[in-house]
């Protein structure tokens, strides 16, 4: 019987494969952002308005996860933006290698802004690291002002938080404070946007948003910092 | 659930093991699992004991699964606090503005062979 130490990283494949991305973005200068929430808080919706109102300013392009069908990718057709489904047959996330693989196909090389929408799901894609600069959680007003802590994970590693369809909120009991003070003590300092896709409430700042992340990707140096 | 995928990534990496030592089979495998992986345990357990019987090299391995709690280091005092529950803060001085220290962790960390 012998003992042998192993130390080896379970992520191990998928966090070089996703470093090895990070690097290719960050030679492109792409900027990449990973939409992470449950199912059905409106991450499509959002997708929508936000091609919508941007596709004239960068070349954009988007990468849709999901466990099954191409209905994401084709409502996202026809904004003159470059899109591709991932379907990942049952799997609950999407990870570095499938990521690597569309994202070649769909040509990054020539985006300002790749939008990752992965496949709806607090947990698992929380552990995936996909290269991307940041991670953006959304979160509907009829979801339950306890999710940041029921997920804290994900909403951990969030860079920035979006509270969805806030045009609900006179029709349901969500408070917005009590949803604030649960996010800040998962994770003190996240902004936390609050829009509504159907209204337009809030979009401006979310649009805002996504402009620094470009400009500061466009500002730095080819092979990152230092 | 991604602990069957996961799991299936451990087994690979003892099987790597065996062959580079080289060594024929594993008797206890020690996984260390951070709570900040969203990684369930017991599932995790579930799906290693289901899939090792796949390959006689693993077969009658024993998993041990070690959870790592998360820790945080404030930023303003330097203090490090082990979390028991979900806030992140420091527990010596209530400052919010904390770094993750521990808790990511997701290793295959030794194991026993014959």
């Amino acid at each position: 019987m012998t003992e042998v130490v192993v130390q080896k990283s379970v992520m191990q494949a998928n966090d070089e494969l996703a470093a090895s991305l990070r690097e290719r973005w960050q030679s492109n200068r792409t900027t990449v952002l990973n939409l992470v929430s449950s199912p059905g808080s409106g991450k499509t919706t959002l997708l929508e308005r936000t091609l919508g109102a941007l596709k004239n300013e960068f070349s954009i392009g988007v990468l849709v996860g999901d466990v099954q069908t191409d209905n994401d990718a084709r409502r996202l057709l026809g904004y003159g933006c470059a899109v591709l489904q991932i379907v990942t047959n049952g799997t609950c996330h999407l990870d570095a290698a499938m990521v690597a693989k569309h994202s070649r196909a769909l040509g990054d090389e020539s985006l300002d802004l790749l939008i990752i929408e992965n496949v709806g799901n607090l947990v698992c894609p929380a552990s995936y690291d996909l290269g991307e600069d940041s991670k953006v959680v959304l979160l509907s007003v009829t979801e339950g002002e306890d999710k940041p802590l029921k997920y804290p994970a994900m909403f951990r590693r969030a860079d920035a938080a979006l509270l969805t369809k806030s045009d609900l909120l006179p029709y349901v009991d969500s408070d917005v404070t009590l949803i604030r003070d649960n996010l800040s003590q998962i994770h003190s300092g996240i902004p936390l946007l609050q829009v509504s896709s159907k209204t337009g409430e809030g979009l401006d700042a979310w649009y805002e948003w996504i402009r620094q992340r470009v400009e500061q990707k466009k500002a730095s140096s080819p092979v990152g910092q230092e | 659930m991604h602990e069957t995928g996961i799991a299936m990534d451990i087994l690979k990496i003892v099987k790597e093991e065996l062959e580079r030592i080289p060594s024929e089979r594993a008797l206890r495998v020690r996984v260390k699992v951070g709570r900040l992986m969203a990684v369930e345990t017991d599932i995790l357990r579930f799906a290693l004991d289901a899939l090792k019987k796949e390959n006689p090299a693993t077969g009658n391995a024993e998993f041990q699964i070690d959870e790592v709690p998360v820790a945080v280091l404030c930023r303003s005092c330097e203090h490090v606090s082990l979390l028991d529950d979900w806030v992140f803060m420091c527990r010596d001085c209530g400052c919010r503005d904390v770094v993750v220290t521990s808790g990511n962790v997701l290793e295959v960390t030794d194991m026993e062979v014959q």
